[in-house]
Order: C-alpha cells, then structure tokens, then sequence
C-alpha cells in the first residue's frame, strides 16, 4: 500500500509547485525574479523537465505544453488523488512519485506492538519489498543482498542522477553572526581580549567619563533612547565622581579648560540603553588603569534613529582600545593598518576627524576594489580629561572603532542594514556561506 | 556632522587661487572636511568641533593657511567705540555681547553666507538656539545706547511683519515664536533695546525695524545665551568670518568689557610634548611651520618651548592636545610613517561568548537555523501575544511603537520569525542566542542582562518526545545538574510543558506552544519550544 508524504498532502492541497510557478510566470519573468519563488529549485526543475518552461537570456517563459498543463490536470496530480483515495495508482507514476518523496510505501498492519524479535526481524529485512518488486534488478542494496552476493548476478537499478532531490537545509549560523565570529578570531589574533559591559547604561559610563559635555547633541532626546523605567541607576565610587564633575568643569589638574557651568549628578545617573561600545571601554580603563593591555568589543548599542535601508534602533559596534606607555598617534596609525590587514584590505588612507572623548582624532578609510574608498571606522588618542580621572597615569590609550556592519554588508554584498539582522528564513536558508 | 553649501567661485576668488575640484577635495578632506562638488556647488559635511569652518569665509582662512598662501595668525581691524550696553536683571539669558561692523559690502554671496553660518551657529553651539541665539542689524538703523533686561511684556512689529505684537501674540501665533516658545519663562522675557526701542527679542526675533537689506552698508550683530564662553566664541566667530571679506571691526562697552574681545588665547607648547603624543620627532623649526599654516602665531623660547597665540575664533581648544592635532593635521596624516606598537599580549575571547559560540556550534548539529533578533520589542508581542503579564525596561523616548521595550525572553522574537515566514517550507527549526534584560533593583544599572538560548520547531505535526531528547541534549553537553518537573505556563499548552531545574532554580521551560499563542501569532502551524539560562 501507498500513501501521501507530508510534502505530498502538500501539494494535493495548494497544488505542484511546478503548477504554482506556471501562474506565477504568467508569461514570462526574468529569471532572477523566478527564483525569489517559493522552492524554485524543485519547481523550475520539474517544469523544465516536462517542458513547460524554456529559459532563454535569462528570462524563462511558458511553452505551449506549459499553457495546456496549466488548464487541466496533470498524470502526477490525478496520481496523487488516487494514491490518497484508493492507496495505489500507475506503477511508472508511482515511481515519479516515491522519487519525489511525495509517497511513501506503508505496511497495513494492525497497531500491535511489535514484539523484540519482530523488530530485529523487522531490521533485517527492510526494503524487501522493493526488491521484490523488481525482481531483476536491485533498486537498493541492503545487509541480505551483500550477505547472500546476490549482487555479483543482478545489475543494480540505474540511479537517474539529474533527477531533482529535495532541499536539504543545513543549520546554519546567521550570516553576520559568521561575519562578527570571524572579525573577532583575527582580533584575538592581534592580541585583543574580549570586554563585556551592561547594555542598559547610566550617562556616566556611557558619557561623562568619556568627556562628553552635559549638553551635548549626542546626548539629546534626538540621539540617546532614555529609560522610563527603571529611571536611574547609581554612581561609581565618589572619588571617581568628583574626579569627572571637576574635570568636566574646570579641568581639574588635566590641564584642560574643561566644558565650564556645572555638572549635575543628576543628569549623570539617568539610565539609557548605551549608545557606544565606548561606554564599555570607559568601564574597562578604569579598572585596567596603566597595564599594558589590548581590548576589543563587538556588541549592541542602540540609537535614537528613524529606521531606513541605512540607520536602525539597534546595531553593532565594534571598537578597542591599546594601553601602553610610550604609545604615538604614529601607533595609532600603525595598528589601524594592521587591523585592515587582518581583515584583508590593503590600502588604508586618513583624515583628521572628530571625537569628543579622542584628540589628536582620525577617520580610516578602505580602498575596495569594487566600490573604491570607503570610511570604515574612526579612531584617536584618549584625552587627558578621560585618563586622568580614570585612573590612567603613565599610558597612552589608543582607541579605535570600526564600522562593523559597513564591512558586513560589503562581505555579504546587501544594501540594506535591516538584511544584517533579516528574518527572511528563505533567504538564511539560501545563504551560503559567509568565506 | 553638520553640512553647509558654498559656492565654488567664490571660495576660489577668496583663496585667490585656481584649483582643480580634485585639489579642492583634497586640501578639505586633509582639514576634517569630506565634500563633494556638483558644478559650482561644494557640498561639505564638518566634524562639529570647528564652528569657525562653517562658512566659505573660515574655510578660506584655513585654506589659505594650509596652502601657505597666508600664514599666521589673520590681523584683525579693531577699534574701541563710545557705544555703550547696560545690562539690567536678565535671568533666563544672562550673557549678551555685540559687535559692529563697518564697510560691509552686502554682496549676495555674503548674505547666503552670512545666513547659512548664523542658522548653523545656532545648531551647534548655539544648541538650537538655548545656549547661544544671534541677531543681525542695519547698525545705520539703531540708535545707541543699548539695553538689555528681562519685561515682563512689550510690544513691536518682528521681522518681515507689518504689524506690532505683543509678547503672548509673538510666542503663540508667529512660527519663530512658536518654535522657541520653551527657551523663555513666563513674565521674564529678555528683550535688547536701544534709544528707540525694541530690536531683538532673543532668542525669538528681532525688530522688523532694524532689518538687514540691501542697502546696509554697517552691521550691528547681538549674542545672547547662557554660557559666557558660548557667547564669545560666536560673536568672535562671525565677525572674524564675515570679515575675510573686508570690513572694520568697532568694540560696544558692557560694563566694564568690551566686546568683540579678539585677544588670542596664549598657550606655552614644548617640543617634547608634540614628540609625546605625535612621536614623529618633529624639531621646533618644523612644529612652527605646521601651526602657522594652521592660523597660530608661534614665538619659539628657550628650551624647545614655545608660546603660541590661539585665534579668538577656535572655541575647539581645550587642552594643548588640540593644538597637538593642528601639528598633525599641518603636517598631513597621510604623510605620517605608521608604527607598529610593541605590547606583547594575550588575545582571549570572553568566556560568555566563547560559551555562546559552542552553544550555536550545537543547536546547528540539530539541523536548526540561526536566528539574530533585537533586543529592543513591545508589550503586544512580548507579554500579550504570548498571553502573559510581565515587567521590562520600557523606554522613554522609543522612535516607533514596535520597539518600546527590551526583551525579557527569547521565545516572542522567534514566534515573529515564524509568523513572518508562513509561506517557506516546513519544517521550520530555528534558534537565537542572545541578550534579554531583567530589572534587578540591586544592580548598578538596576538591570541585568542575561544570555539566553531559545528554539522553536513548527510542522504540520510535532513531536514533544524529539525536543524533549533535543532540550535534554544540550542540558547534558552543557554539564547541568538539571531536573523536570511538569510546569504550568500560560503560553504553552497545560500537561504539555515542563520546567527545568538546576539546583532547585528554574533556568528554563519547554513545551507544546498554546493554540491561543499561535492564533495571536496569526500561525498555522503547531509549534513546540524550549528557552533556556545560559549566562
């Protein structure tokens, strides 16, 4: 007896993919539009294969077959009725069928329970059947064939190897996953070590200990998603606090001018969801102080921005700091070549930029053959007025951040920064790769 | 970044030099500027640390100056005037400095100009206009002495109107008024006047009577604000930029200051300190040669030291780091050699996210997908859909409503990949590892974030057996000490669903999702799922 496969009730429901496709052409469609289809693989396969679609420059049209089987039932679709009404049909379409995995051959036995020794029984002896149904031929070899060498006097059954087979999804990392994992083996490979730090952040970390003025734009309702609830956080250590409120208002013993007016507390303790990695270096030179030490993150920030192919709520950064004595913007410049090399870029070039937590600041741009220059992230020297009341006495810090989803959407050749964190399950499944 | 327009023939008849749009590229992309020439338009997008950049008269100077075709620090045309300021009580914006200008030729280019860069000032320094608001004047239509106070109300016709208003009509029907309504206090509105009346209104609007037209020949230019150096900074700003153009500068007596203050701002620079920060090695000779084509004045001193003049205009100067980067920036940071760095150190990856590489490695041994969704969702999807309640962080200011709150759990983003995939073939088995978000009163930051491992399997039919062997699976790779215990969850079928215990904490659940959860859902499709603790 015979009976529909999952895929086979399918397709008796909602008809053939290769019917759907036909109503799907219409006329004609390019090919690159046809294989946005739903399975299209299987579909054009088939359709081809029955000569209902013929491809030419790309662009894949109806033939007269096609317009015919688009009205009427096809041997295939009055098989799968039979098969599902009577539990047979046509042997040669049955065999159409079972290739297609649409059938599946079944035992009409009554639920029982097999007994222990019906199931070694039952093991041995599979797919018995199937040779007996082709007594002249072995359709496929199984432990009694090879024991008995009834394979040395019957051929085997052509294996038809154009036929289509069913997708076969692999589970898969999500593609910028694979892109960040990999970002992040070279990194460590430099000699960076992994930092972590709270997604939900106080301005203080995330701003004040970077010398970024109270009233800063970057600080603003426009820029900064603020909690409503819970409010606010707590503050480090007092020393630490009346360090950054000097610094901020008069420099303290940085040398600075410092921003003038008063630094509120208040303000500082407000929670935000962290709008830079930064943040997490801020926490990190504190308690790293002077030791020679080599930092990266790559992890989630958020931003107060309106979501289009190029800006969205949510994203990831990817930035590092180097601490050392004796460090020069000339390292600086060094590293963030070794970077682009790590990542296989081989021309770099900068321009002076602008940061308020870095002085002397640059941006770094990447020469890709394909698309030329390309700003790819900023860097600098920490201020003073971010060291000094960090803790920082002797060091130089190095900071860097590098536009990860920019050289993530180069790699995976999309336009559209919402494809980084896509839900699209066609296309993860269709990915391949990221090399 | 902050971007202005400027016009290429008048840029180079004020540089006073041919360049090709390629050099005009590249000597501002060397000074902080990315631009892009469409014809006789530059388009410039500046970092917001050089305000006096903001027009084509500052980026002149600091062209010029890159160029070497004028170095130094510019000399500016000064004189004191017997034009007096009184300030009486003014409370909201306590700071006000003016400045004259004279001989002004009006051209249209300087009206776009000085337009563009008195609308940027206030975007940035200016923070909209709260901490610094400018206004400009026909100097031939005030009548000096001038005073500045806070009324409590007053009457004038505003620029381009044709009829007087009141304060309350001003605020609530005119669009500047408007607009900038919130920077003013009830009953305390500063208000400049001189001899005749009113002429500004800051940070609103000045008088339609001291316009500025065609015919203006002398220029009367008022900074208001909150912050005293804010204040100066601009009105140094516009009165230098304005005056590339020709034109002299007269001072207005406040108190016992007079304003334009231009003096430069005197800072000592030793060679050993560029050498420290830029370690190029660059000698005195070389240093001095940098800044003054970047606009400074330098006297060399005994010892490698130098006093250097900062403009009046460069309100970006803190700390001689600043100046340290203009000696980069002369010198060109793409003809700086790049060292390599000699710290030896170890790179490691954080031990949560080497956990969480395995984890993935794992759930792809199922035959699962991955998955990469926000932290960031909505009541609706997090707690309705799934028909619980719950408490999250909840955001203030959320741009949509989609994202109004952060995730406590993985299980809701997954249903949405579900539901967003209907039409793809089944089955369909997906995973996340990733971040949610719990309030914990006791941390920090009052919150915790928590990584968490979630799958979902949907098909035609499901089998609870199979992802109870797949939980129990990656229970035992991850060592846990775990026990089941039958569990009742609202999104989840009852007698289907079952908790996990480790050391008699629950660190997750897995079960048959409820039908009314799918039907929220909008999906067809039977679907069972696990959601775990993993850091």
């Amino acid at each position: 007896m015979y009976r529909l496969t999952e895929e086979g009730k399918n397709y008796l429901k909602n008809s053939l993919p290769e019917k759907q496709l036909l109503k799907f052409i219409e006329n004609q469609k390019p090919l690159e539009e046809v294989v946005k289809f739903p399975n299209s693989q299987i579909a054009i396969g088939w359709a081809r294969k029955n000569n209902w679609i013929k491809i030419e420059n790309n662009i894949a049209s109806i033939t007269e077959e096609g317009k015919k089987a688009e009205k009427e039932k096809t041997d295939v679709e009055k098989s799968l009725e039979e098969v599902d009404r009577r539990g047979e049909t046509e042997q040669e379409i049955l065999k159409v069928l079972m290739n297609r995995n649409l059938v599946e051959e079944f035992k009409e036995v009554k639920e029982k329970k097999p007994s222990l020794w019906q199931r070694i029984k039952k093991i041995f002896s599979r797919k018995k059947v199937e040779v007996k149904a082709s007594e002249n031929e072995i359709s496929q070899l199984n432990p009694e064939l090879i024991k008995t060498g009834e394979w040395k006097i019957k051929p085997f059954r052509k294996y038809d190897v154009n036929a289509p087979a069913p997708n076969n999804y692999a589970g898969k990392k999500q593609p910028y996953i694979q892109f960040i994992e990999d970002i992040k083996e070279r990194l460590i490979g430099l000699g960076f070590q992994e930092m972590k730090g709270p997604l939900v952040e106080t301005y203080f970390w995330n701003c004040d200990a970077l010398f970024m003025p109270q009233d800063h734009v970057a600080r603003s309702i426009h820029d900064v998603l603020i909690l409503k609830s819970p409010e606010n956080g707590r503050l480090p250590d007092e020393n630490l606090v009346a360090k950054v409120k000097a610094t901020h208002e008069g420099g303290w013993i940085t040398e600075s001018l410092g921003w003038g007016g008063t630094w509120s507390k208040e303000n500082a303790e407000k929670l935000i969801m962290r709008s830079q990695g930064t943040s997490v270096s801020a926490r990190t030179m504190f308690e790293n102080k002077d030791n020679p030490a080599k930092y990266f993150l790559i992890d989630r920030v958020f931003r107060s921005d309106v979501i289009d192919a190029k800006h969205l709520m949510e994203f990831d950064h990817c930035e590092g700091i180097v601490v050392g004595e004796n460090l020069t913007f000339s390292h600086l410049l060094g590293f963030l070549k070794e970077i682009a090399e790590a990542i296989g870029i081989k021309e770099v070039k900068f321009k002076p930029s602008y940061f308020p937590f870095t002085e002397p600041s640059v941006e770094m741009y990447f020469n890709y053959p394909k698309f030329g220059w390309v700003e790819v992230g900023g860097a600098g020297m920490m201020r003073p007025e971010v060291m000094k009341p960090l803790g920082i006495e002797k060091s130089q810090v190095l900071a860097w951040g590098l536009g990860i989803g920019r050289l993530a959407m180069l790699k995976l050749g999309i336009d559209d920064i919402r494809m980084l964190y896509s839900n699209d399950l066609e296309w993860l499944r269709n990915k391949s790769l990221v090399k | 970044m902050v971007s202005i327009e400027i016009d290429k023939k008048d840029l180079l008849n004020l540089v006073g030099k041919e360049l090709s749009n390629n050099e005009i590229e590249e000597v501002l992309f060397l000074l902080k500027i990315e631009s892009k020439i469409d014809n006789d338009k530059i388009e410039c997008e500046l970092t917001p640390d050089r305000p006096d950049m903001l027009s084509v008269e500052g980026l002149t100077r600091e062209i010029k100056g890159f160029l070497g075709i004028e170095t130094g620090q510019k000399k500016y045309d000064v004189t004191d005037s017997n034009f007096v300021l009184k300030k009486e009580k003014a409370e909201v914006r306590p700071y006000i400095v003016c400045g004259i200008i004279l001989d002004v030729k009006l051209t249209d280019e300087l009206v776009r100009s000085l337009m563009q860069i008195q609308e940027k000032l206030h975007a940035t320094i200016g923070r909209d206009r709260k901490k610094v608001a400018i206004g400009v004047h026909d100097f031939d239509k005030v009548k000096p002495p001038f005073t500045y106070k806070d009324v409590t109300d007053e009457k004038f016709v505003p620029l381009n109107e044709t009829k007087e208003m009141n304060i309350k009509q001003i605020l609530e029907e005119h669009p500047k008024g408007k607009d900038y309504a919130h920077l003013v206090k009830d009953g305390k509105y500063p208000m400049l006047y001189d001899s005749e009346g009113v002429i500004s209104f800051p940070p609103i609007i000045n008088s339609e009577r001291t316009k500025v037209t065609d015919e203006t020949k002398n220029l009367f230019i008022d900074v208001t604000g909150t912050d005293e150096r804010a204040v100066n900074q601009a009105l140094n700003i516009l009165v230098c930029n304005i005056t590339e153009r020709g034109g002299k500068i007269l001072t207005v007596k406040i108190g016992n200051k007079k304003t334009p203050d231009l003096e430069p701002y005197k800072i000592s620079l030793e060679v050993e300190a560029v050498d420290k920060i830029l370690g190029l090695g660059l000698n005195e000779n070389k240093i001095e040669e940098t800044l003054k084509r970047m606009r400074y004045d330098v006297r060399k001193m005994k010892g490698g030291k130098m006093e250097l003049s900062v403009p009046s205009y460069r309100s970006d100067i803190l700390h001689t780091v600043d100046i340290i980067e203009d000696v980069a920036i002369g010198y060109g940071y793409n003809n700086i050699q790049p060292l390599l760095p000699k710290i030896a150190t170890i790179g490691k990856q954080s031990d949560l996210e080497k956990l969480s590489k395995k984890i993935r490695e794992l759930m792809l041994g199922f035959e699962m997908q991955e998955i990469l969704n926000f932290v960031l969702t909505n009541e609706e999807n997090e707690f309705k859909k799934m028909n619980i309640d719950g408490k999250a962080v909840e955001i203030l200011n959320p741009i949509s409503n989609e994202f109004s709150i952060c995730r406590t759990w993985l299980l809701p983003s997954l249903l949405k990949t579900l539901a967003a995939n209907k039409h793809v073939e089944y089955p369909q088995k997906i995973f996340e590892v990733g971040d949610c978000i719990h309030i914990v009163e006791k941390e920090e930051t009052k919150t915790k974030s928590i990584r968490k491992l979630a799958a979902v399997v949907s098909n035609y039919e499901t089998n609870l057996t199979e992802l109870k062997s797949l939980v129990e699976s990656v229970l035992k790779n991850l060592d846990y000490n775990y026990t089941i215990k039958e569990f009742n969850h609202p999104s989840f079928i009852e007698s289907r669903c079952g908790e996990i215990l480790v050391d008699n904490k629950r660190i997750g659940f897995f079960g048959e999702v409820h039908p009314q959860v799918l039907e929220n859902w909008k999906l067809e499709n039977p679907v069972i799922a696990f959601e775990i603790e993993v850091g």
